[in-house]
Formats: structure tokens, C-alpha cells, sequence
């Protein structure tokens, strides 16, 4: 008897593989043929497992918790709108197959029972995305530094496991007891998560690798690789090390928060602003991280859903743009004259991201903050709304910029991948920004089975 | 029983829909949408009046107690009322623009609309705060998009002091969920256990609150984005920001008042506050060039003249000020008509410009004297309700205080006869470069005919307003 894990398994297996056989052919649209048939396979058994029940430990390493199978859920939906950003480059057969891979490793990350899964997962996701940096001499840069910082993530974390295992000889993703040892594996994961997940002191690197990239790399890096930094994040502080990671992450999201928001308003290139952008609202994510409560988990799960689709969806109009050279924030001027949908749809993200209401941004910012004040943190939610006022101020100027009138501007055409990809994002912010109620349900649910 | 409310929240969208996929007639659609809407809220005042407040509840997030709750009341009656009439009269009011450009302004309009009935319905803070903040986004596109010359200062002003104002409103609001005894966002628990929020959290509480509200109404020192914005956006625009809009500051500092115990231990300084922002605004009025800025800053000193009356607590006083509310709505948003009419017609607002409009335009001479001589309180309009509401009241809480809106009324008196004077009655009237759509006369008959209607009957409104205390 064949269980529903089991299929989800054969299934993401199988979707490497075929990828890898159809690299052979070299053809596009097969390799979106199987993309998108295998993800849409995916995300149906992960609604039926998330539908059915809790489905535990499986061959010791993998921890299908309602937690993981909704968060994979959410990023293989993600998932599908990236293949559709990235249809129109010419380097989609390619990318069709690295990104399996990584594909595969985020599932691993988020359905992970120890610390060395999360360890080959990070390897698996970092890895190929770093050979998709190095398939275009233009992004040799970008793919060169995100190479070296992955590195160095990968040997703190395998470091930290190192003495974790020495010191304990438990690397379950299960609470640690109170030693030195533990200690210094603590800091150890932190430090190599806060490199992959952009958490303050160790996020310089961002904006240089996300605007070198090219623009669906970067909705990849900034929508799943990041993402899925915080859902370790989530695991090894909450499940691990609950009695002493609380102050740290409070600073650690308080310095984000401010470092992202401040940084990002000085900036002229559109995918700088976003790059600082992304950091501060890892910012946010921290602090639902922070409040330590399933609460608050819950909130983080839906502002990590709310973000992923922002940011995917944003960078479907900037990569759209980055095709046609346009990359600085005055050479979106006029952008409403030429396509409706591109700039609609780049406002309402830029909007969801500042938590217009009626956006999934609104509510996600709504319980993070919310979440802090349960655990005792007002001062946490009123800083948090402070940087809320302060990134409206670089959000808008992309707005204003979108929406002012250029002369000359004749209308351009988004090829049919893109206006999907953007249809797809609009309907989900407003959707669950309008009727959240059942998907935090499901959230909270999921946080409580952590 | 048929849910009314939501209808009168969700008709605007409606609206939308049909505008963005018909392109054709969008005037006429959100001419049609504004009726109906009047014609919906007509059974609901019915309703209100027979069988008492009643309201609706749908889910949002249910498990935190946030629900879509509308609901319709004695104290919101007035607000909703208002606006309802606001919007009919903006919708009647002629067209400015291309047709491509008509289909995105009016989409804008309906968002609006749907923005203020949510809000002015919402029975849950959370909700308030959310269509609070569409209203005020989509006013923000509408500046910026179709205004006036200066329009992107003006825009831009306006967003960020009112989206300032909107993150103090929901920290306050989070706060007050906090500190209540029962955690809730519903209004009627704020209204009922307000005075049950420790002391020390009730002063944060309205520190914040107060200030959100102080922007948005607005009020001296917070108040410099009116005159730009008034000024420089569309006259559908100017007719929301000042007639409608501004409300939403009038409402928030009344729930306060009445909930907050704390509010009638500062209420005197509130009160002084307000009357030197009244008899300051209506200085600033003398000295205009523009006809718009003038009246931007009367439409701050009788906004004013409102926050005196919230701040006597007592009934006649309040009751001063949710007339006042509805009068203002009527009378400045009439004015402002007018004025965006002699702009078109005449092809300037600047006063020096100006002269004979009498003579050279009947229709809008003859209303604009009559619109400005129920500002003032002439008899047998709203705004002598208000004023002698006011004064009463005022008189009752703080004795010779009320010599200082009093003041206010006088000033603006002066300078509204002088510039009469001047425009309106002497010289020779300018060239008329347009005359005016059939569909302005409407809009202003309407506007003309409530304010002297509501003026000889106000027990019709004074009837459903009632205020707790």
C-alpha cells in the first residue's frame, strides 16, 4: 500500500529525473511540460495530505508535520509562477533542471527531522542555484559572491552540527539541553542561517548578488532561498534552543529591520530597493519568529506566504523590464502608458509589501505585530510600525514613478507566461488579503503541530 | 432579511466591475451607483428608525475576533448619511477628463466610495482601520493621477501625513484590544468597557488616537497638507477630502470622547486646541489669493468649530457636532462645487481675476451667496443648527470660551462678504469660456435643497441622532 508520503516522494524524484532526461532533447516547452505537471502533481498531494492528517517521521530523517507540508505547499505554488517568470529567457532549459534540484531541496529543508537534513537540503537548494548564476558570463559576478557567502554558510552550519554531535550526540531537531557545547552550535547555526536568510550583520552581500543577478534568479534567491533560511531558522530556534534564542532574535530582527528600511532609502536601481526591501521584511518575519509562541509562528508562516508572492510577483514586471534594459527607478517612468497590467500589478505588490489593507501584506504585518504584543512585546510591534512609515517612502517613489506620464510612451506587450505569472499573484494578494481567515486557520493549526 | 449593509459597501465594487469592463457611460454608471445607494441607505434609515441599530457580521480572521462587521447606528447614522449625499453630488458633477482617462478615475471614485461607507459602517476597529486606509490610498491616486498643476507636491504631502496618521491609528487600535478587559475590536465592547483600560494606557491610548485624528480632520499644528490638497486635486476630490474625509477624524474623536473616561479630564485644552485652530485657520483665510485656498482654510476653521463641539461632552454639544458634521459636509462640499464650476467657467480661481461672476453667471452667484451665507448661520439653514448647537453647548461645558469660535465665525464672515463683494458683485464679469453640464445643476440643487430642507426641519436628523453619555 503505497501512502500519500510515499507518492510525494516518487513524485518529486521523478520530477528530477525526467528533467534531467529532457535536457537531453534540449526543448523548452517540454521541459515546462514536465514543470508544470509535476508541481501541479505536487501541490495536489500536498493538499491531501495537509486535508488528511499529521504524517509523522518517515525513514528516519524526514518529519512530514502539517507545519512542512503546508510550507511546501506554499512554495511549490511559488514555485510554478518562478517557471513562468523564467519561461521567457533564453536560458529556460536550464533552469528548468537546476531548479528541480533546488526544488527538491526545499522540500527536504522544510520536511527535515534533523539538523544533518537541513544541512544536504541547504547544499541541494544553494548549489544549483549557484551553477544557474554561472550559466551567463553577465552574472559571472553575482554567481561568484553567492558561491563564496553559500560556502560559508554550508561549513559554519556543517560546524555547528559538528559540535553539536560531539557535545550531545543528538541532532534532533528536538530540545537541547542547556551546555556549552550547545552553546556554541547555537551560534554557529545562526550565523550560518543569518547568511542564507539575510539576517543583519551577515546580510552585505544581498544587494550586490540580487541586483547582478538576473531578475527571476533573483525572484528565486529572494522568494525561496531566503524563505527557507527562515523556516531552519524557525526549527533550530523554536525546536532547538528555545531558552536562549528569544533576545537574540529580538535584537537580531530590530537591527534588520532598521538596516533594510534605512539602506534601501537612498537607492536609485529598482532591484536594489527590493533586495533592502526583502531584508527588512526578513525584519518582520523575525520578530513573529521571536515572540516564541505558536501564535507567532503562524504569523511568521503567513508573512513568509504573503512575502513570497510580493516578491515573485514584483520581479515578474522587473525581469519584463530587466529584458528590455530598464533598471533604475526613473526608467519605470511612464510605465502605466505603456502596459496596465504590468504596473497595476507591480503597485499592488509594492502596496502589499508596505501592508496596504485588502492586501495578504496587511495581514501578515497585522498578526506579526500582533503576535509581538501577545508575548509582552509592544515596544517590538510600535518599532515595527515605525519602519512600516519609513518604507513607504521607497515604495511609493516606484509607484509615483510607475504611474507618471512619459511622452512618447507607446503600449508594449508582456508575453502570455508573464501575464499569467501576474494574474496568478494578483488573485492570491487579493484573495487572501480580502478572506485570510481559513488560510490562518490552517496556519495555526500547522504551527501547533510543530 | 436582506443584508443591507454589506450591499451599500459592496455596490461601489460593483460599480467598479461595470466601469472596467464596459468602458462606456462611466459617468453615468457611478451616477446610477450613487442613487441606488441612496436609495439603499433610505430602507436602512427606515429600518433604523423602526425596528432600532441593527448589524452584520461575516468572517476575516474569526479565530482573533476580526469579522466584516457593519453596522448602523445612532452615532454613525449622520456620517453615512452624509456621505451617501457627498457622493451623489460628486458623481452628478461634470466631466473633466478624455474618456480613456474616465474609466481609471472613476474606478478610482467607486473604490472611494466603498472606502468610506466600510468605513463609516464598520463595527470593528480592525475593519475601520482597513477601509480607513483604501479610502485614503485611493484619494491618493486620484490626486495624483488627475489633479490640479502642483499635484505631485500635493499628492505627496497628503499620503505621507496620512498614511503617518493611519500607523498611529493602529497602534492605538492594537492597544486598545490589548488593554481592554475583554480583548475585542468590536466598537460597541470599546463603547461599553472602554473606561475599564487602566489609566496610564488610556493616556498613550489617547495621545495616539488623538493625534491620527488631529491629521486627518484636520487641525492646527498638523494641518498643512489640507490647503495643498484641497486645492490642488479634482473638484470630485475636493468635494470627498473636505466634505468626507475629514469626517473621518470627526468620527474617530467622538468615539474616543464617548468611550474614553480620560478624554473629559483633558477635554478643556482639547477645547482650546481646537478654538485657536478655528480663529487661527480663519486668519490665514483673510490674507488667500486663490478662492480654492480660501475655502480650504474655512472648511479647517469649521472642522474646528466641530472638534470644540466633540470637546463639551455634554449632549447638546455633541449633538452640535454630529449636525455640524452633516452641515459642513453639505456646505463645503457645495462650495467647492461652485468653485471648481468658476474655475471651469471662467478659466481661474485666483480672487484678483475675478469680478461680476453675478452678472456673468447667475446660477453660480446666486448659490455661491447662499452656500456661504449658511456657512456663516444664517437662519433657517444647517449651519445655524450647528452654530447655535455649538454655542449652547460650548456655553454649558467651558462659559466664556465659546467667545472664540465665536470669533472664528465672525472672521470668516468678513472675508467671505469682502470677497463678495469684490468677485461676485462688482465689475465686469470675465470671459465665459465653457458653460456648465446640466448634470452640475443637479448636483448642486441637490446639495442646496438639503441645506435649507434640513435647516427648517432638523428634528428630522436631530431625531435619529443620539448620543450616549
Amino acid at each position: 500500500m503505497i501512502s500519500l508520503f510515499d507518492m510525494l516522494a516518487i513524485s518529486v524524484a521523478l520530477f528530477v529525473l525526467l528533467n534531467i532526461l529532457a535536457r537531453l532533447a534540449n526543448n523548452k516547452k517540454l521541459h515546462f511540460a514536465i514543470t508544470f505537471f509535476f508541481l501541479v502533481l505536487i501541490l495536489s498531494i500536498l493538499s491531501l495530505m495537509l486535508y488528511y492528517k499529521d504524517f509523522g517521521l518517515h525513514m528516519g530523517f524526514i518529519n512530514a508535520s502539517r507545519f512542512s507540508v503546508l510550507i511546501a505547499a506554499i512554495l511549490t505554488m511559488g514555485m510554478l509562477i518562478i517557471q513562468l517568470i523564467a519561461y521567457d529567457e533564453q536560458v529556460y532549459t536550464d533552469f528548468s533542471l537546476l531548479s528541480s534540484f533546488s526544488y527538491a531541496g526545499m522540500l527536504l529543508v522544510v520536511m527535515s527531522s534533523n539538523v544533518v537534513t537541513i544541512f544536504i537540503g541547504l547544499a541541494l537548494l544553494t548549489v544549483p542555484s549557484v551553477f544557474i548564476l554561472l550559466l551567463s558570463r553577465k552574472w559571472i559576478e553575482a554567481g561568484l559572491k553567492y558561491f563564496i557567502v553559500t560556502a560559508l554558510s554550508a561549513s559554519l552550519f556543517a560546524f555547528g552540527a559538528a559540535t553539536l554531535f560531539f557535545s550531545t550526540g543528538n541532532l534532533q531537531l528536538s530540545e537541547q539541553g542547556y551546555s556549552l557545547g550547545s552553546l556554541i552550535a547555537f551560534i554557529f547555526f545562526i550565523a550560518s542561517i543569518s547568511i542564507e536568510a539575510g539576517i543583519f550583520p551577515f546580510n552585505l552581500w544581498i544587494p550586490d548578488v540580487y541586483q547582478d543577478a538576473p531578475s527571476f534568479m533573483t525572484s528565486m534567491l529572494g522568494g525561496f532561498n531566503k524563505k527557507v533560511g527562515l523556516i531552519a531558522l524557525i526549527y533550530i530556534s523554536i525546536l532547538m534552543f528555545p531558552f536562549i534564542s528569544q533576545n537574540l532574535l529580538l535584537v537580531l530582527a530590530v537591527l534588520t529591520m532598521f538596516y533594510g528600511n534605512l539602506a534601501a532609502l537612498v537607492q536609485k536601481n529598482v532591484k536594489r530597493i527590493l533586495a533592502y526591501s526583502s531584508i527588512s521584511q526578513v525584519g518582520y518575519i523575525l520578530i513573529g519568529i521571536a515572540s516564541m509562541s505558536k501564535y507567532g509562528v503562524a504569523a511568521s508562516a503567513f508573512q513568509i506566504f504573503a512575502h513570497i508572492f510580493a516578491f515573485i510577483g514584483a520581479f515578474a514586471v522587473v525581469a519584463f523590464l530587466e529584458r528590455k534594459e530598464r533598471k533604475e527607478i526613473i526608467e519605470y517612468i511612464g510605465l502605466n502608458k505603456e502596459n496596465k497590467l504590468a504596473s497595476f500589478a507591480l503597485s499592488l505588490m509594492l502596496l502589499s509589501m508596505i501592508g496596504m489593507p485588502f492586501t495578504v501584506g496587511f495581514v501578515g504585518k497585522f498578526l506579526v505585530f500582533s503576535s509581538a504584543i501577545y508575548s509582552n512585546f509592544a515596544w517590538l510591534a510600535v518599532l515595527g510600525i515605525i519602519n512600516t512609515v519609513i518604507s513607504i517612502y521607497y515604495y511609493a517613489k516606484i509607484i509615483i514613478a510607475v504611474y507618471t506620464n512619459r511622452e512618447g510612451a507607446k503600449p508594449i506587450r508582456l508575453g502570455t507566461p508573464t501575464s499569467i505569472a501576474l494574474l496568478i499573484s494578483i488573485i492570491v494578494i487579493l484573495v487572501f488579503g480580502i478572506y485570510p481567515g481559513p488560510l490562518f486557520n490552517i496556519m495555526q493549526a500547522a504551527a501547533s503541530s510543530l | 432579511m436582506i443584508p443591507i449593509l454589506i450591499i451599500m459597501v459592496l455596490l461601489p465594487l460593483a460599480g467598479l466591475f461595470g466601469i472596467v469592463g464596459s468602458r462606456k457611460g462611466v459617468s453615468k454608471i457611478a451616477l446610477s451607483i450613487a442613487v441606488l445607494e441612496l436609495i439603499v441607505f433610505v430602507y436602512a434609515a427606515y429600518t433604523l428608525s423602526h425596528s432600532g441599530p441593527f448589524s452584520e457580521s461575516y468572517p476575516f480572521i474569526p479565530k482573533l475576533g476580526i469579522n466584516f462587521e457593519f453596522s448602523l447606528n445612532n452615532l454613525n447614522f449622520v456620517f453615512v448619511f452624509l456621505s451617501v449625499i457627498v457622493f451623489t453630488a460628486a458623481s452628478a458633477t461634470s466631466e473633466f477628463f478624455t474618456k480613456e482617462e474616465r474609466v481609471g478615475y472613476y474606478s478610482i471614485f467607486m473604490l472611494v466610495e466603498s472606502g468610506v461607507l466600510g468605513m463609516f459602517l464598520s463595527g470593528n476597529l480592525i475593519i475601520l482601520y482597513l477601509f480607513w486606509d483604501l479610502s485614503i490610498i485611493a484619494l491618493f491616486f486620484m490626486l495624483f493621477h488627475f489633479g490640479g498643476y502642483d499635484r505631485r507636491y500635493a499628492s505627496i504631502k497628503f499620503i505621507i501625513y496620512s498614511l503617518f496618521s493611519s500607523s498611529l491609528l493602529l497602534i492605538g487600535i492594537i492597544m486598545t484590544y490589548f488593554y481592554l478587559p475583554v480583548h475585542s475590536f468590536e466598537i460597541s465592547q470599546l463603547l461599553s468597557s472602554g473606561y475599564l483600560i487602566p489609566k496610564q494606557f488610556q493616556i498613550a491610548i489617547f495621545i495616539l488616537l488623538m493625534l491620527a485624528f488631529i491629521i486627518k480632520m484636520p487641525a492646527f499644528p498638523l494641518h498643512s497638507w489640507a490647503p495643498d490638497a484641497y486645492s490642488e486635486s479634482t473638484p470630485e476630490g475636493a468635494m470627498l477630502l473636505a466634505g468626507v474625509l475629514s469626517k473621518f477624524g470627526v468620527y474617530g474623536m467622538l468615539l474616543l470622547f464617548i468611550s474614553m473616561p480620560i478624554a473629559k479630564e483633558y477635554s478643556f485644552y482639547i477645547a482650546i486646541l481646537f478654538a485657536f485652530s478655528s480663529i487661527y485657520a480663519s486668519a490665514i483665510a483673510l490674507v488667500q489669493k486663490n478662492l480654492k485656498r480660501m475655502l480650504s482654510y474655512l472648511s479647517i476653521s469649521e472642522i474646528g468649530i466641530i472638534g470644540f463641539a466633540i470637546t463639551t461632552g455634554n449632549v447638546i454639544g455633541l449633538n452640535g457636532a454630529l449636525f455640524g458634521s452633516l452641515s459642513h459636509a453639505l456646505i463645503i462640499s457645495l462650495l467647492f462645487l461652485l468653485t471648481f464650476s468658476i474655475g471651469k467657467v471662467f478659466g481661474t480661481t485666483i480672487l484678483e481675476r475675478l469680478s461680476g461672476i453675478l452678472n456673468g453667471y447667475h446660477v453660480l452667484g446666486y448659490s455661491f451667496l447662499l452656500a456661504m451665507l449658511a456657512t456663516i448661520g444664517l437662519p433657517l439653514t444647517t449651519g445655524f443648527i450647528t452654530d447655535i448647537l455649538t454655542l449652547i453647548g460650548g456655553a454649558r461645558s467651558f462659559g466664556l470660551l465659546i467667545l472664540a469660535p465665536a470669533l472664528a465665525i465672525i472672521v470668516n464672515a468678513s472675508y467671505l462678504f469682502w470677497t463678495y463683494e469684490k468677485s461676485f458683485l462688482t465689475g465686469e464679469s470675465g470671459e465665459i469660456f465653457e458653460a456648465l453640464d446640466k448634470k452640475v445643476y443637479i448636483a448642486i440643487l441637490l446639495l442646496i435643497t438639503l441645506i435649507i430642507a434640513l435647516g427648517v426641519f432638523p428634528s428630522v436628523i436631530l431625531n435619529y441622532i443620539g448620543v450616549i453619555t
